[in-house]
């Protein structure tokens, strides 16, 4: 091979381990308009969650704290801030960030320019997906930060720990919805038919997390829905610790990463 | 006025695999539908006293219904957005509505024939998961709730679906992303849902019966209304095609820019 050429080879095998190339990325998933819409969004559940939990009916009280044991007030907040607001969200965030990865630039025909510089298919999606995780993530853990502080003078009874643990867990969520609408983008290669797919299978998964809190008798049956592992921060709130949270969120990180290998495997198939 | 041009309304008829659409989706809904029929019965007493406490509807023939309909609508609702989206807002996404638009065809014409196959999918596929849903509910039904009943707040919420439809065309008849485009398809489903979500939190934020009531807590209100609901659900498809149409008429002023 001539020096030339192995050069090339060099920047293609590295593009996607440079740092600058991340921080552009990033840069520009920032900057999309869909990342300041989510933004507004994940603010909005923070200033209505405590006002749709002022007067809670006390048959709600009741089967929280039967369900997820600990203090009362603060089990039913848990309970809707995972569920209603954060679970809700989590799917939204996911197709909103990850449902256009490849496809979104090879419908404005920016996909052609990007494959034409030193980065594979399978290099791109990575940086594509990766971008999106992050922001994902970020939306999530500097809400979750700042409802710390908001709802320590909000909420009877918050315990500022438990709330976070359960958010270090959760955030699996909103990852796991952006890897698999990127995986759905590249498999099907049509944006609007893979994000169908997506809302689909992603609300119906979300709609199932506490399925097995509600009946027992199947939580074995339904441990595989990747919502139910994220939830396990409410799910376990009397017994939060590592051998109750770490497993769901090792499983989660696994998940994550064979999703996001495989469609960086199918990226090759898509035409630019 | 200007004659249509059928030729043209038949090719955008032709344009999208509406079966294939129609029928993945469907077979999705009415798996979701008879699993739903299926599991709620077997939900713990406890829980379904809950549900019935939280949604105000009493019986477990509404409790599974209440399930049901939400499939029915989500379903029914989001195959016909994504037909909605490729009509108008994915072609100016890659720039190339122009082109369609310079076409001797008015804008009325060209919204119309690339949305009306949107609204007779939305109505095709809440049709079949509405039948579905009567036939996993079969030897559910009592004095309380019939199938004409359920079947008719099926159709009622595939009227609501096609009213939002509508709505949406408008709303993204100038859409220049799809993911904005796709944000706004869920915000449309989601607005007519959050009344509910907040009425099992907070019931003491709405009045306690009448037309307020009946409007905003929307699938629980099908069900306590299911007598009147069963005959007068040509009357609600009628309001909600007309609200489409609305919708429609709206979108046309907007897609041609400038």
């Amino acid at each position: 091979m001539s020096p030339a050429a192995s050069a090339v080879t060099a920047a293609v095998s590295n593009a996607v381990t440079n740092p600058a190339l991340w921080w552009m990325e990033l840069g520009r998933r920032l900057g999309e308009r869909k990342s300041k819409g989510l933004a507004a969004l994940y603010l909005g559940a923070l200033l209505a969650a405590p006002k749709l939990l002022e007067k809670p009916p006390p048959h709600l009280l009741a089967a929280a704290q039967s369900w997820f044991g600990g203090d009362d007030p603060f089990a039913l907040f848990m309970y809707v801030w995972t569920d209603l607001a954060m679970n809700k969200l989590a799917v939204v965030t996911g197709i909103a960030l990850g449902a256009g990865v490849l496809v979104e630039e090879r419908a404005d025909r920016s996909l052609v320019l990007s494959l034409s510089k030193p980065i594979t298919p399978a290099g791109l999606y990575a940086l594509r997906t990766g971008s999106a995780v992050a922001v994902a993530a970020g939306l999530y853990l500097i809400t979750q930060l700042a409802g710390l502080g908001l709802f320590a003078a909000q909420i009877d009874g918050f315990r500022p720990g438990a709330f976070w643990l359960s958010g270090m867990v959760h955030v699996w969520a909103p990852i796991f919805a952006t890897t698999l609408s990127a995986l759905c983008a590249v498999a099907i290669g049509r944006q609007l038919g893979a994000a169908l797919v997506s809302v689909l299978v992603l609300f119906s998964l979300v709609g199932g997390a506490f399925l097995g809190v509600y009946n027992p008798a199947w939580a074995g049956a339904l441990a595989f829905n990747p919502f139910t592992q994220a939830v396990a921060g409410v799910t376990h709130l009397g017994d939060q610790s590592f051998a109750t949270l770490a497993p769901p969120v090792v499983g989660l990180l696994v998940l994550n990463l064979v999703l996001v290998a495989v469609g960086a495997r199918l990226a090759r198939r898509v035409e630019p | 006025m200007t004659p249509i041009p059928w030729t043209y309304v038949r090719a955008e008829l032709r344009r999208e695999p509406l079966a294939f659409m129609g029928l993945s989706a469907g077979l999705f809904g009415a798996v979701s539908i008879l699993a739903t029929c299926w599991a709620v019965p077997r939900l713990p007493e406890s829980v379904l006293t809950l549900l019935s406490l939280s949604l105000a509807v009493e019986g477990l023939p509404a409790l599974v219904l209440v399930n049901t309909l939400l499939a029915v609508w989500f379903v029914a609702y989001f195959v016909g957005a994504v037909v909605v989206i490729r009509a108008i807002a994915a072609p100016r996404a890659e720039n190339g509505l122009d082109l369609l638009l310079v076409k001797p065809v008015p804008p009325e014409v060209f919204v119309w024939s690339r949305i009306l196959p949107a609204f007779g999918l939305c109505a095709a596929v809440g049709l079949g998961l509405s039948l579905t849903q009567v036939i996993g509910m079969w030897g559910l039904f009592d004095d309380q709730l019939s199938a004409a009943g359920a079947l008719g707040a099926g159709l009622t919420t595939v009227a609501v679906a096609i009213a939002q439809l509508g709505a949406l065309t408008a709303l993204t008849a100038r859409s220049t992303e799809l993911a904005g485009a796709l944000g706004l398809a869920i915000a449309v489903f989601m607005a007519v849902l959050t009344p509910t979500s907040v009425f099992i939190y907070r019931p003491d934020l709405f009045p306690v019966d009448g037309l307020g009531r009946a409007l905003f807590v929307a699938p629980t209100s099908l069900i306590l209304h299911s007598e009147l609901i069963a005959w007068a659900w040509p009357i609600v498809m009628l309001v909600g095609v007309g609200v489409g149409a609305l919708g429609l008429a709206w979108a046309a002023r907007r897609v041609v820019v400038g």
